[in-house]
């Protein structure tokens, strides 16, 4: 299997400074892990355990203290911004709360269009028909986010992120925020692209239904370290440290 | 939909507010054309004046379809005691002919609005040296209204430019930035006024010390807007629509003037509108104290800083106080429209 | 077992909409009963329209709520406010904006407190019932933000049961915790009844926790009870057509690759409702009927559901 990303002791620490203290805060411990091309790899994890800041730090939208992040055969870690921006259209991110992740002041079409290079009219043609694709009819298309269900706006997250043609996305918790009923349509959804764009995906969730029922491989995380990595059915099987089985005993 | 049907669906005050203002910057605007008299035509005879009132009929009860004055006439100066002389009917005409002089300084002509051609017309009454008041409002309104506008855009400019660098780039250029900014705000505003004023020498020409004016006034603004939009910069920068559009390589200045400022707007737009009533005050403090605009050219606030202390006055001829009127009518007419324009720049309330 | 509550007939909304309509049930004494649904179902309002703390722009337009008895819509404000707190608690989704961040947790418990006790008693009680919540002593002398999301849930539990009442209305309390977290709540939820004579309505949009909880189920649809009937029944054997594809939508259903069987369409909005059952526009076995009248409530051994597949409408 082809390696897409590696990451070796990858670190990350916030210091919360105030007037009277300074504190510092372990995002994430000596991360050593492989994703595999055309694989959904699911990382689990309660709030604060250092999930989202991964799937953050691995696309480099926030700077990781030590380690070494490698995209396919480059070292991405200390690459300038101008180069790496070559780089960025080739990895996406798909946030949790579709309220927050679209810009209240621009039409939906438009945030789609800003991913796609070409000329006005082949960014119109190209948007119009990835939004097609997610679920989002055309006449919708200069309407504003509010004027959007969650699950559609999701869609349009969907949308925004195929634009640049990825091969990878960090997919955060992208469906903890909708109801049962749209998250299915969602993750229905998640599939099919996958498939259509041979794409591969990091999938942050703490709902552990949903990792087994996509993902290929697992990694569980707790306090910043990855406690437990492997396949999905033999992680859920027989789990090996205590977290996870304290996990595995919660799901109701 | 465009921004009037907007703002008159959503909030009719601002949207009735927001004529008014149109209303009084083209009196401004045309102030040579409108006013009967130039600002510094002194009546000699007539000094404080009351407002000259305008009949319909005579006093025989005969109607006139065309409006006329009574001649006003002083018959004791040591009391300001005046009497309508109603023997004599002066008839009002539009475009009358007076004195030449050059419309908005470019079209000369002799043409006045409307005016009398025997007697006087002062619908505000006289100051005095018996200059209309009426018409040193309308030019007045130039300046007063003027500086406000002016002086936003350089503090918003400065504002927004200081704040923005400071909270996108954070780090060092902000830490130095924000103390420069605090420098500024440290010292109470209006003393900061004063000793900006007082480098300057006193016998500038009027423009340049309008000029002055506007820049001592941005210098004072600018500083608490930078730090509000800095703070906003701050959060809104990592807000994840940002952070999509840097994941999707999308340049700085981009995302700066696309993702970063518009969403400032909620804000600023409401600030700026509150903040055009604080120039107009500014200036008016300046002049009342003499340090503004210098007679004999008129600004609301040297035309009311004459009444300051002057009891005489303020009894004997409330009409001085009319300049206050429009500082007051400008200032709560912006109040609204911030409000409006807040709600119809949000694309929630479209 | 008595009746605790009993809900007849209930209609909630203003002139333009209602929010709920006909909602009627019963709530017996030491009973879980689960409110599920999706957002803008109505469930949330349901529990306030019971306390009567319903939002400024809706009221209660007919029907008849009981409490232990007492006709409770007509009681006054005041009335109200003896039986709020003291005979019903609520706990809500986010404890952290329900818990004033100035005082500390057992202050804060201790001001719930109704009767006139002494100090010391009070003090007592609120330790003796933190620690009831798994909490230690501490917790007493502590702030709000000195407690992790799970803590500050046990915290509004304890604040809610102080005054030992009868009935808890859980508003969505494990949504926001983590999954071991909320585990523990649920677990903890479960033992409260036997303790302390308590029966709960526990509203979440988690069908399979709601299976887990309680023992009554109630699905809520557009502001109808679509369904009620015992858990595990609802769960295995679903009747309602949306219950049906509601619990179809679970991940867990289903093997890894497979697709998911989702709900076309979206839920109808409060402004526009359909005629008829409010399901009827995204159900596929609908008939001319479903899209004129609101199906009545029809039993069926101990359950209820509202829909004109069960019973002979579908003939006429």
């Amino acid at each position: 299997m082809e390696t897409l990303w590696k990451v070796e002791n990858l670190r990350k620490v916030y210091e919360i400074k105030s007037e009277f203290k300074r504190e510092k805060i372990v995002a994430l411990k000596d991360i050593n892990l492989e994703i595999y091309k055309g694989e959904i790899f699911g990382l689990v994890g309660e709030s604060g355990s250092g999930k989202t800041t991964f799937g953050k730090v691995i696309i480099k939208l926030i700077e990781p203290d030590e380690g070494r992040i490698i995209y396919k055969d480059t070292d991405i870690t200390n690459l300038p911004e101008r180069i790496l921006r070559k780089y960025r259209r080739n990895f996406q991110i798909i946030f949790q709360d579709p309220y927050k992740s679209l810009n209240p002041r621009l039409p939906c079409g438009v945030t789609v269009m800003e991913g796609i290079i070409g000329s006005k009219k082949e960014k119109f043609e190209k948007a119009v028909e990835i939004l097609n694709m997610v679920g989002i009819k055309k006449e919708r298309f200069y309407n504003f986010p509010h004027q959007f269900s969650g699950g559609e706006r999701q869609r349009i997250a969907i949308a925004r992120a195929l634009s640049t043609e990825p091969e990878f996305i960090v997919c955060d918790e992208p469906t903890s925020n909708l109801d049962v009923s749209i998250q299915g349509q969602i993750l229905n959804l998640f599939i099919e692209l996958k498939e259509k764009f041979n794409l591969t995906y990091l999938f942050i969730t703490h709902n552990l239904k949903i990792i087994r029922f996509l993902a290929d491989r697992v990694a569980i995380m707790y306090k910043g370290e990855i406690v437990e990595i492997g396949k999905t059915e033999k992680i859920f099987e027989s789990p090996k440290h205590s977290y996870t089985e304290k996990l595995l005993k919660s799901e109701i | 939909m465009n921004i009037f049907v907007r703002l008159r669906k959503r909030n009719f005050i601002s949207y009735i507010s927001l004529y008014i203002i149109i209303f009084l910057y083209s009196l401004a605007i045309l102030a040579d054309f409108i006013s009967p008299y130039p600002y510094n035509k002194q009546f000699r005879d007539t000094p404080l004046c009351p407002p000259t009132k305008i009949n319909f009929f005579d006093k025989n009860g005969k109607f006139h379809l065309r409006p006329f004055v009574y001649e006003y006439k002083l018959v004791n100066p040591s009391l300001n005691k005046y009497e309508i002389d109603r023997n004599k009917i002066c008839p009002i005409y539009f475009f009358v002919k007076g004195e030449r002089r050059k419309i908005l300084g470019l079209f000369p002509s002799r043409r006045y609005l409307f005016g009398v051609k025997e007697g006087k017309i002062f619908l505000f009454g006289t100051d005095m040296h018996g200059r209309d008041i009426f018409s040193r409002v309308l030019y007045g309104a130039r300046i007063s209204l003027s500086i406000g506008i002016i002086g936003v855009l350089i503090s918003f400019f400065l504002g927004f430019l200081i704040g923005g660098i400071s909270g996108y780039f954070g780090g060092k250029i902000d830490n130095v930035l924000m103390r420069l900014v605090e420098i500024f705000m440290m010292f109470p505003s209006f003393y900061l006024m004063l000793a900006l004023r007082a480098v300057f020498p006193l016998n500038l020409s009027s423009f340049q010390v309008y000029l002055l004016i506007v820049i001592i006034l941005s210098l004072i603004g600018w500083a608490g807007l930078a730090r509000i939009i800095r703070g906003m910069v701050l959060s809104i920068k990592e807000e994840e629509y940002v952070l999509s559009a840097k994941a999707l390589g999308i340049p700085t200045f981009r995302i700066i003037f696309r993702h970063i400022i518009p969403n400032t707007f909620s804000y600023s737009i409401t600030a700026i509108t509150l903040s055009i009533p604080g120039y107009i005050l500014g200036e008016s403090t300046l002049s009342l104290l003499g340090l503004g605009i210098q007679e004999p050219y008129p600004s609301w606030g040297n035309m009311l800083s004459v009444c300051i202390g002057n009891l005489r006055i303020l009894s004997n001829a409330p009409w001085m106080l009319i300049p206050g009127f429009f500082i007051f009518l400008t200032i709560i007419c912006f109040n609204f429209l911030g409000d409006g324009l807040r709600d119809v720049c949000d694309p929630k309330n479209w | 077992m008595g009746k605790i509550l009993e809900i007849k007939n209930v209609v909630v909304g203003n002139e333009e909409i209602k929010i709920l309509r006909d909602i009627s049930f019963e709530v017996e004494e030491r009973e879980i009963i689960s409110i599920v649904g999706e957002s803008g179902c109505g469930k949330s309002i349901t529990l306030r329209t019971i306390i009567k703390l319903l939002p400024q722009n809706l009221n209660i337009l007919s029907g008849k709520i009981f409490f232990e008895g007492l006709e409770i819509t007509k009681l006054k404000e005041k009335e109200m406010q003896n039986i709020r707190g003291k005979k019903i608690g609520m706990i809500f989704q986010e404890p952290s904006s329900f818990l004033n961040p100035l005082f500390t947790i057992g202050n804060q418990i201790e001001e719930g407190i109704n009767e006139k006790v002494e100090k010391d008693k009070k003090k007592e009680r609120v330790i003796k019932i933190l620690e009831e919540m798994g909490l230690s002593y501490n917790v007493y002398y502590q702030y709000p933000h000195q407690l992790s999301g799970g803590m500050q849930q046990r915290a509004m539990i304890a604040m809610a049961l102080i005054n030992n009442p009868v009935l808890l209305l859980a508003d969505e309390p494990t949504t926001a915790l983590d999954v071991t977290t909320a585990f523990g709540i649920i677990s903890l939820l479960k033992n409260l009844i036997l303790i302390h004579n308590l029966s709960i309505i526990f509203v979440t949009h988690d069908i399979s926790l709601a299976k887990y909880l309680s023992d009554r189920i109630f699905v809520m649809y557009a502001g109808i009870i679509v369904e009620k009937g015992p858990s595990i029944e609802v769960y295995n054997s679903p009747l309602h057509p949306y219950t049906q594809k509601l619990i179809n939508c679970l991940p867990e259903k289903y093997n890894k690759g497979e697709k998911i069987k989702t709900i076309e369409g979206e839920v109808p909005s409060f402004k526009n409702l359909p005629l008829g059952c409010p399901f009827s526009p995204r159900c596929e076995i609908k008939n001319k009927i479903c899209e004129k009248r609101i199906p009545p409530e029809i039993k069926i051994g101990n359950r209820i559901v509202r829909c004109f597949k069960y019973g002979n409408f579908m003939e006429s």
